[in-house]
């Protein structure tokens, strides 16, 4: 087939090679022509490698491609007037493709061109203009505002940030029995914004709220990024959330005919508590929507047949009761009942699903952020008349400490503040897009218009004194979000509790009640100190300390008889020297199995004192 | 009562099939677990003489409840022998050592008696004895014939996973089993096995041990439906190839067929002591997941060793958000209220304090600070209610004890995560406070990395009088000031500290009476010293004059600030910048104080008060100093805008100018180059020198912008102030928000990489230009342009990247380091030594030096020490 013709260009076609050409520039250049007279599919990209002479032509599918406006002798294709048409609907922007004035470029034929970013910059080398470099920025960096103003791990931070933040995510949320979601009360569209959030329809479902923020240190209660905020303002519903839960439950139906049933459970039911515990419950055994619920109320009242297993008493075996088996609140959680679903599930039994809902108003723990990862917790929320005011009245919602920025130099969080004052001032939105928002120059000028100080700056009175504070402090208004980091949502203690049946050691996680772990490097620090005692009560006695037998002449463990009142080995019998040994349950765990595996572990006694 | 024992030493054998039997209370046979009523079948693997699981139950071999009965252990006897996987190496090892005829092992008996001799020598020695029996078995092996019956030895193959081959047949476990019994006792003992505990038959397993329930408890799922553990499961695999091997014996299959189950019960006996032996694949459950065997229950981070012996989940722990409170101590930490009721330490009942638990027992569990439970002179635990809890209050007699409430005063161990130093666990005093987060100053933030971003926190309650003695010697925060790495103190002041300190000492501002009374209100100070002077009739004072009245007399001090300019000639006292410190007898008279004097990590007044006074006095001194630089700050009011990112038009048109010249010698450079006209520098290729002299060139530019930039910046800039005061942030960071962001690089080197011969498709192929390649013209308030944009999250990225890459290697390499040196021990002597009492140094550090109670690492005391003699003297 394709024979080697010397000084012919090698042409491949998804990547197979296809023949020769011997005149390449003129071959791309006419395939190009084809594609932007819609000759040839527009999803055809060709690169020409003049140092290696191979044609590249791809065709296939799972390029990452990208539009451009076609550059042609030093104009772009694209004029205001297609803008403008597209704009007032004439025209679509698939209708400039198709036309050929915006064409996709693969990586491969991206090589071959020379992209201007701005029109002005277009000379006649430029094969193709940006559509818009605010594009290079994706959903969650495209909200950052100001971006450009910013390093660049703070931009990464504040796209991670307001991926985690409370807003209005959905219009139907009172009916969606979702498990578990979050509800901002009043959601703002920040003062300041970008293009991208009007794309993503993040206008229409909005997060966060704008804050008066003042960058000032105030008692030591903002160091390290905590936040101080105004009392009155929370008060006033500021970043006041709701956390929904749904807790469901099913009637099952087991072999045999029994099954389950929602019901209050009747006293001799077996683990059945105290009446008081199911005065909630209405008579089918669910709560009435608007109750109030606290930590392990009962949300639904249920029993289940018994189980089979149980012991035989000296009477034979005992008359089986039901088993109390209702759904109850998570024990660290409260709420309102919201919502009462009754339904069947896909197995047709009937399903019973209970919402609550939980205001969560700030508190000191909650963590907030702005979009430009700057985030940090509520370290003190100060009653309105002690918080300083401005000369006209105004109180901050929240106090920023000024050590925040400058080694993060997120210069683009101090132009926002600067943009929504601005922008509250002048009663509009301010545009931030990168690279295109509103200049520094131009909002600090719009400032001295209403009386302010270009700087941002003003002067300031102390609260509680009344005094006026020496420096003058900068004001702005900016895009606040609450992350659904919450406090109430993660402090958790445990003095005893549930253990796990393998290790007999605490169990693991909030909603189970669990310990914290004391790992190795806990143990190290405990050694370091020369903390002995200290780290063997941590990791026996408040863990899973055992006493174990040990038989003295084999060394492995022995057995206490409760029938017989004896100890004996295994082994050895009853004629042996066993003792009560203190050990850590995993470890006799360890022994059982270290033994499973044909290995023996003998245990040589020494005395204790 | 015999006299209670403890663990000494722990010893390894193997266990003979006899004990395998003796240990077993039931041998299994039948692969069912349940019957159709859910009752466990009898020697099946879950025969109720097993042990107890199931609350409600007895066990029918002990007769002890769930949580009483240690388990008992049953066996399966197995049709025929199979290897042991853990000893493939050593079964080796001695089928090559040994005589294939008569089994003894093929050394004369003269070297057989050097050889034994010098393994009893080493044992009494207590050292390794692994050398010496390496070479009885490979000096056995080179033997081709038996020195005792004369019979020509064979080579034996071995081949992965389990095959040895002798002659082209493979030796059956049988084979091998028989071979291994007719060894001597004596022969044993020359090839290091103690023949009472491990004779080398046992490596070929005959009976399995099946573990007890209690070791493989089943869990009962929503459903109502029986999970098996994964052992369960392996030992249903080996029971069923078992029995279907025995029919088959039985009823004389063929041999090929027996020889494939003998295979097939070998992989299942394997698998199920361990599932990632290399050249078998592992058992999989019905999902496709590996089944976690005997061997990996033990291995790795979450294995018996690391996962639930080394560390564990423990009892009296709390975790939440932290949150600042300066108002707080140092070595306090605040408890939210919920937490504290939850928590409590025990208080034992003695005739003192009787009367004392008695008001506690009847407030109850739900009024702080209540008591949760009591427990009973025979160890009853009784849980205290609103209902019992005056009639428990009149039981109480001495004997008793009761878990009380946390309260304010008690001791705690406080801890972040994670650990790496022994300052990320400290103890603090318990100050209840109402919200739930934990509050602690932040000058303790340092030494436990800690921020308010976020971050949380655990907390311990020693239960123990001797835990709770070891905490308050040994780790109290003010013990642990003075920091082991680097001999200063790691805790001091941060952020509005620092600056608030330097705001009241810098310069001689006058404060009238009533802002010394303000700047005074937290502390109980009745007399102020004599006024600095007088302006406008009225009595002033200076910053200097209140920052003295914190600092304990007799303090003797002189050194640099932080924010001297390192003028080429220190004009010590006389400088003009006021940056050199003068103390003297516990009055500043000179000086700014700044981070070098306070600041966590130099903190020179906090290291001299440790040592010339005691860590106490230095933990007040830190109390007070953060008191009254919070005063300081407040006072003067410290913000933070965006004029403090102005530079005037001046300063920017000359920072225009410096970077327009580097762009134009950046051009000149690149035009020699292109001429051929460039020198290389010594060792460096042309290109290579090129890059460097653009690098250099654009980051000269780079400083010459801040400096320019510094030039104009002065300390009524707030960013100049918190940079110098060495608060926050340098003067790189300001200048790169006012003028200048300057080069991004990835690895050291301007950025290359991208699309053929140039970095993006904006700029021309070969551009060796300074904004093709990275270079950042514009500063942070200007606003960087798109290519300026997309290089410097190039670089921004890499810095990411390679943190995250940092603290994982770290983490690793600290856990190595800590595992090879947590034995070692400074005894009484001033020797280091490990556990089995070795020497590793003869003196600690080789120079017997605590480096947190040396000066910074340098001997510059001895200075001190005669400086302080002479004035004795004088005196
Ligand atoms: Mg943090
Ligand atoms: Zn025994
Ligand atoms: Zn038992
Ligand atoms: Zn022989
Ligand atoms: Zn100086």
């Amino acid at each position: 087939m394709a024979e080697s013709v010397s000084g012919a260009a090698r042409v491949y076609v998804n990547g197979e090679i296809v023949g020769h050409s011997e005149d390449p520039k003129a071959l791309v250049e006419n395939l190009r022509r084809l594609r932007r007279a819609g000759s040839i599919s527009n999803q055809m990209n060709v690169a020409y490698f003049e140092d290696t002479n191979d044609i590249f032509m791809n065709t296939d599918s799972g390029r990452a491609r990208r539009p451009l406006i076609v550059v042609e002798n030093g104009r772009a294709l694209v004029t205001e007037e297609h803008v403008a048409r597209v704009a007032r609907g004439e025209m679509t922007f698939e209708d400039l493709v198709h036309s050929g004035l915006i064409e996709y470029l693969d990586a491969e034929e991206e090589e071959n061109s020379l992209i201007a970013i701005w029109e002005e910059d277009i000379t006649p080398e430029h094969t193709h203009l940006e559509l818009d470099p605010s594009l290079i920025l994706g959903i969650a960096a495209g909200l950052v505002p100001y971006p450009e103003h910013n390093a660049s791990p703070r931009n990464t931070m504040g796209a991670g940030m307001i991926k985690q933040c409370l807003g209005m995510s959905m219009a139907n949320m009172r009916l969606r029995p979702d498990t578990r979601g979050h509800y901002l009360n009043s959601p703002q569209r920040g003062i300041v914004r970008t293009k991208t959030s009007k794309s993503v329809g993040f206008d229409e479902r909005p997060a966060g709220q704008n804050f008066v923020v003042a960058v000032l240190a105030y008692e030591g209660y903002n160091i390290e990024d905590a936040l101080v905020m105004n009392r009155g303002s929370i008060q006033r519903g500021l970043a006041r959330s709701h956390f929904f839960r749904v807790s469901e439950a099913e009637e099952r139906k087991y072999p045999g005919g029994q099954e389950d049933k929602f019901e209050i459970p009747d006293v001799d039911v077996r683990g059945a508590t105290g009446a008081e515990s199911y005065s909630q419950l209405d008579s089918d055994g669910l709560v009435n929507p608007g109750c109030d619920v606290g930590p392990t109320d009962v949300l639904i009242g249920k029993t289940s047949p018994p189980r089979f297993l149980e012991e035989p008493s000296e009477f034979g075996i005992t008359p089986q009761q039901r088993r109390e088996t209702s759904v109850r609140m998570r024990s660290n959680e409260k709420g309102i009942v919201d919502l009462v679903i009754i339904s069947e599930s896909k197995d047709g039994n009937r399903l019973a699903k209970v919402k609550t809902r939980d205001q969560r108003v700030p508190e000191l723990g909650d963590k907030f952020a702005s979009r430009h990862g700057q985030k940090g917790v509520v370290g003190l929320i100060v009653p309105q008349e002690d918080m300083p005011f401005t000369e006209s009245g105004i109180v901050p919602d929240l106090l920023l400490n000024p050590h925040a920025i400058p080694s993060r130099m997120t210069v683009g969080h101090v132009l926002e503040m600067i943009g929504g004052k601005v922008g509250s001032l002048e009663g509009r939105f301010v545009d931030a897009t990168a690279f295109l928002g509103e200049n520094e120059p131009d909002l600090r000028s719009a400032l001295t218009k209403f009386g302010f100080s270009h700087t941002g700056r003003e002067i300031l009175y102390n609260g509680a004194t009344g005094e006026q504070v020496m420096a003058d402090v900068f004001v702005g208004v900016i895009l606040y979000q609450k992350l659904y980091h919450m406090v109430t949502g993660k402090m958790h203690a445990r003095s005893r509790g549930p253990v796990q049946v393998l290790t007999r050691q605490p169990t693991e996680g909030r909603a189970r009640e669990g310990g914290l772990r004391f790992g190795e490097m806990e143990r190290d620090v405990l050694i370091a100190h020369g903390a002995a005692l200290a780290l063997k009560e941590r990791l026996v006695d408040e863990s899973d300390r055992v006493e174990e037998l040990v038989c003295s002449h084999c060394g492995m463990i022995a057995i206490h008889d409760r029938r017989r009142n004896a100890d004996f080995c295994p082994t050895c019998g009853a004629d042996t020297e066993i003792y009560k040994v203190e050990m850590s349950y995993a470890f006799k765990l360890l022994l059982d199995e270290i033994k499973s595996l044909g290995v023996a572990p003998r245990l040589i006694l020494e005395d204790s004192v | 009562m015999t006299i209670p024992k403890k663990i000494g030493k722990i010893k390894f054998g193997l266990i003979s099939p006899q004990e395998f039997r003796k240990m077993s209370v039931v041998k299994i046979i039948t692969a069912d677990t349940y019957d159709d009523d859910g009752f466990p079948i009898e020697m099946g693997l879950m025969d109720p003489r097993l042990g107890v699981i199931d609350p409600g139950l007895r066990c029918r071999s002990c007769g002890g409840r769930p949580g009483e009965c240690p388990g008992h252990f049953g066996h399966i006897d197995l049709i025929a022998p199979v290897i042991h996987v853990g000893f493939a190496k050593l079964i080796r090892k001695v089928l090559r050592a040994i005589c294939r005829d008569c089994s003894r092992l093929m050394l004369k008996e003269n070297e057989k008696k050097l050889f034994l001799e010098q393994i009893k020598t080493l044992e009494k020695l207590g050292q390794p004895t692994d050398d010496v029996v390496n070479k009885v078995f490979s000096e056995a092996r080179k033997n081709k014939n038996c020195p005792y019956c004369g019979a020509p030895q064979q080579e034996i193959k071995f081949e992965r996973p389990l095959s040895y081959i002798e002659e082209g047949h493979k030796l059956t476990a049988s084979d091998i089993r028989d071979r291994f019994e007719k060894i001597p006792d004596d022969d044993i003992e020359v090839m290091g096995m103690n023949p009472a505990t491990a004779r080398p038959e046992w490596m070929i397993l005959t009976v399995l041990p099946v573990p007890p329930v209690t070791m493989r408890p089943s869990i009962t799922l929503e459903s109502g439906q029986r999970s098996e553990d994964d052992l369960t499961h392996k030992l249903v695999d080996i029971i069923r190839i078992n029995q279907r091997f025995q029919e088959n014996r039985e009823a004389g299959a063929p041999q090929l067929i027996i020889e494939d189950l003998w295979e097939l019960l070998q992989y299942h006996v394997t698998t199920f002591l361990d599932n990632t032996v290399s050249g078998v694949p592992p058992a999989r459950h019905r999902s496709g997941r590996p089944l976690k065997t005997l061997s990996q229950r033990l291995k790795g981070k979450e294995g018996r060793f690391r996962g639930s012996l080394s560390g564990k989940r423990v009892n009296f722990s709390a975790r939440t958000v932290i949150s600042p409170d300066p108002n707080l101590g140092i070595g306090e930490v605040g408890v939210p209220m919920d937490i504290a009721i939850e928590l409590s330490t025990p208080m034992m009942v003695n005739s003192r304090n009787k009367e004392q638990v008695k008001t506690f027992v009847r407030r109850g569990p739900d009024r702080h600070p209540g008591v949760n439970y009591v427990t009973r002179p025979d160890k009853r635990r009784i849980k205290v209610t609103e209902k019992n809890c005056e009639e428990v209050a009149e039981q109480i007699d001495t004997g008793w004890q009761i878990d009380r409430q946390l309260m304010d005063g008690d001791i705690v161990l406080f801890n972040r995560q994670p650990s790496l130093h022994r300052m990320s666990i400290m103890a603090h005093r318990v100050k209840v406070m109402p919200y739930k987060t934990f509050r602690l100053n932040p000058a303790v933030c340092p030494p436990y990395n800690a921020d308010f971003d976020g971050d949380e926190m655990n907390l311990h309650v020693p239960q123990t009088e001797e835990a709770r003695a070891e905490a308050e010697i040994l780790m109290r925060v003010q013990e642990n000031i003075l920091s082991p790495r680097f001999g200063g103190p790691i805790i001091g002041g941060i952020h509005d500290y620092v600056t608030g300190s330097f705001l009241l000492t810098h310069g001689y501002k006058p404060i009238d009476r009533r802002g010394v009374m303000e700047l005074l209100k937290k502390f109980d100070i009745s007399e102020l010293p004599e006024p600095a002077g007088e302006a406008n009739g009225k009595p002033y004072w200076t910053g200097k004059q209140v920052f003295s009245l914190i600092l304990p007399r007799g303090l003797e001090l002189r050194f640099k600030a932080d924010f001297c300019y390192n003028c080429d000639v220190c004009k010590g006292e006389d400088c003009e910048n006021d940056a050199y410190v003068v103390i003297k007898n516990g009055r500043l008279l000179k000086g700014t104080i700044d981070a070098e004097a306070v600041g966590a990590f130099k903190g020179k007044i906090t290291d001299r008060i440790i040592k010339e006074f005691s860590p106490t006095v230095a933990s007040e001194f830190l109390d007070r100093m953060t008191r009254l630089a919070l005063r300081g700050i407040m006072h003067a009011g410290f913000s933070f805008g965006i004029d403090d990112e102005d530079i005037p038009r001046e300063a920017a048109e000359q920072i225009d100018e410096t970077t327009g010249t580097a762009r134009e010698k950046v051009q000149q450079l690149i035009e020699a180059y292109n001429a051929g006209e460039l020198e290389p520098l010594p060792g460096r290729t042309l290109d290579e020198t090129l890059e460097m002299r653009i690098m250099q060139t654009l980051g000269k530019a780079r400083d010459t912008a801040g400096k320019i930039a510094g030039r104009y910046l002065g300390l009524d800039n707030s960013g100049v102030v918190m940079a110098v005061s060495g608060a926050r942030g340098s003067m790189l960071n300001l200048t790169q928000m006012a003028a200048c962001v300057g080069q991004q690089s990835v690895r050291g080197e301007r950025i290359k990489r991208g699309y053929a011969g140039r970095t993006l498709p904006h700029f021309r192929r070969g551009d060796l230009g300074a904004e093709a390649h990275g270079f950042v013209e514009s500063s942070y308030k200007d606003g960087l342009n798109p290519t300026e944009f997309f290089f410097h999250a190039i670089g921004g990225r890499e810095g990411l990247v390679d943190t995250a890459i940092r603290t994982s290697q770290s983490g690793y390499l600290q856990r190595r380091l800590v595992n090879a040196l947590q034995d070692l021990e400074v005894k009484y002597d001033g020797t280091v030594k490990e556990t089995r009492g070795m020497i590793v140094q003869f003196q600690y550090g080789e120079d017997g030096v605590d480096a947190s109670r040396r000066d910074y690492a340098s001997a510059d005391n001895v200075r001190r020490i005669i400086r302080n003699v002479l004035k004795k003297e004088e005196a």
